[in-house]
């Protein structure tokens, strides 16, 4: 048997072997439960995104229900219009991101913006070492992947804010996987405060929502509290982020959702968000 | 499309019925104890449903689940300290089983592996699960846990030690697993 190949020994492996059989036989295997299976690998599919403590998820669709479920098609399928992607390449991004930037404004008198990382998927544990690493030089952690055997067959999406002259901090991180991208009026977003004023109540009303549409969506449309909204439409193509830019959908390299920021004024709070066009 | 997706349901469906048996025994000898085994084993399950797409048309699942058990056996244990798992007396898990002279022989035995493995730190456990139950290489034992094949040999050493170091125990393999 390979351990007795391997492992130079004087245990008698087989013996080992065989009461570790003896042993398992104790168990009663029972029928298998299928159905809960599925049923909780559903939930746990629902449950994938994670989001920082800081923002809070505010989920909507012009269905009227969204399903959680991953939103990501890896690198396969659906192409978003190549505004601000690079020249395509053979690198798979596995030890380096691929880095886009999605938003960018000024708030009183503070800079702000928003960019979307994204880590091609390792192919075994040797470069999900080597990229979890590498993450940690980047400073970002996947949440939920505790072990690099985690991150196997799997990208890895960071959304990163940047404020003034801190550092950037991760807002929403999760696992890109293939076959699972948004379509139709799907819509995911999450909202957070952003604070650039002076420190008081206001500046912690959730008036930044960063969001996914498909790459379908051309406009998409931000409802406050007070009633007031906001349209984010699609860039135009081939527009870069070189001034301020907000309210836009963008795509991203490496995703095959694209992506759109909005931001309300301070003491607004975000409401709902719809695909409407 | 949607073909597709029901011929990929049955494959899971098939799956699941196929290795339950098989990851119940080993779920059983990483946790030393039925229902915490069956969690174990549904916990993985469910985890290989959620990447099923990926995994199912893989060469070899087999690899995958072994690493999301392992991974969520090592991610219970670091939750909880002090695995529940090590019988309170001698007789715990098996006295149901002790209807005759032979039969409580066996069920000794194997009630003397179970706490001698209870015993062992977590990744010695899995360590010579891995090996001397699932019967990976080294090589296959260090993919499944996240580490490398000298973690794998130090942790299977040590654990085999330890074993051995357990005076009814090492009479049981002396003897061939017999006392």
């Amino acid at each position: 048997m390979s351990a007795d190949r391997e492992t130079n020994s004087d245990m008698t492996h087989t013996d080992i072997a065989l009461l570790l059989a003896e042993a398992a036989d104790e168990v009663e295997i029972g029928i298998a439960p299928y159905q809960a299976v599925v049923r909780g690998g559903r939930r746990r599919r629902a449950r994938r995104w994670a989001v920082a403590a800081a923002a809070a998820l505010v989920v909507a669709g012009s269905t009227g229900t969204l399903a959680l479920a991953g939103s990501f098609g890896g690198d396969g399928g659906q192409v978003a219009p190549a505004a601000t992607r690079p020249a395509t390449s053979d690198q798979r991004h596995v030890f380096e991101p691929q880095r886009s930037s999605v938003a960018r404004g000024t708030d009183h008198g503070k800079k702000w913006s928003v960019t979307v990382d994204v880590w091609g998927a390792p192919k075994d544990i040797a470069e999900a070492q080597y990229q979890r690493s590498q993450m940690g030089e980047y400073g970002v952690t996947p949440t939920g992947a505790r072990v690099a055997a985690d991150l196997v067959g799997k990208g890895w999406l960071f959304v990163r804010l940047t404020v003034g002259d801190g550092a950037p901090s991760t807002v929403i991180d999760g696992a890109v996987e293939k076959g699972d991208a948004l379509t139709g009026t799907d819509v995911q977003a999450y909202s957070m405060p952003l604070s650039t004023g002076a420190p008081d109540k206001d500046s912690a009303s959730q008036r930044l929502v960063i969001g996914k549409v498909a790459t379908t969506a051309e406009r998409v449309t931000c409802t406050w509290d007070d009633g007031t909204t906001i349209d984010a439409g699609r860039a135009a193509p081939g527009t870069g982020l070189t001034s301020d830019v907000e309210d836009l959908i963008r795509p991203v390299d490496g995703s095959p959702s694209d992506w759109f920021v909005c931001l309300a004024p301070e003491g607004k709070n975000y409401k709902a968000v719809n695909v409407t066009e | 499309m949607g073909d597709r997706k029901q011929a990929r349901d049955e494959e899971f469906q098939h799956f699941v019925v196929g290795r339950w048996p098989r990851l119940m025994r080993t779920a059983f000898l990483l946790t030393g104890e039925q229902h915490a085994a069956e969690d174990l084993v549904q916990t993985t399950l469910e985890q290989v449903f959620v990447a099923w797409r990926r995994v199912g048309s893989a060469d070899e699942p087999e690899a995958y689940v072994r690493r999301v058990m392992i991974n969520a056996h090592s991610r219970r244990h670091r939750r909880r300290l002090k695995e529940f798992l090590a019988p309170k007396d001698d007789s715990g898990l098996t006295r149901e089983l002790a209807d005759s002279g032979d039969r409580m022989a066996q069920a000794d035995d194997r009630g003397a592996l179970l706490k001698a493995l209870a015993e062992l730190p977590p990744r010695q456990r899995e360590a010579v699960v891995l090996r001397y139950w699932e019967d990976l290489s080294e090589t296959q034992a260090a993919e499944a846990m996240g580490c490398s094949v000298g973690s794998v040999k130090s942790n299977a050493a040590k654990g085999i030690a330890k074993l051995r170091a357990i005076p009814g125990l090492a009479e049981l393999v002396t003897n061939g697993g017999r006392k």
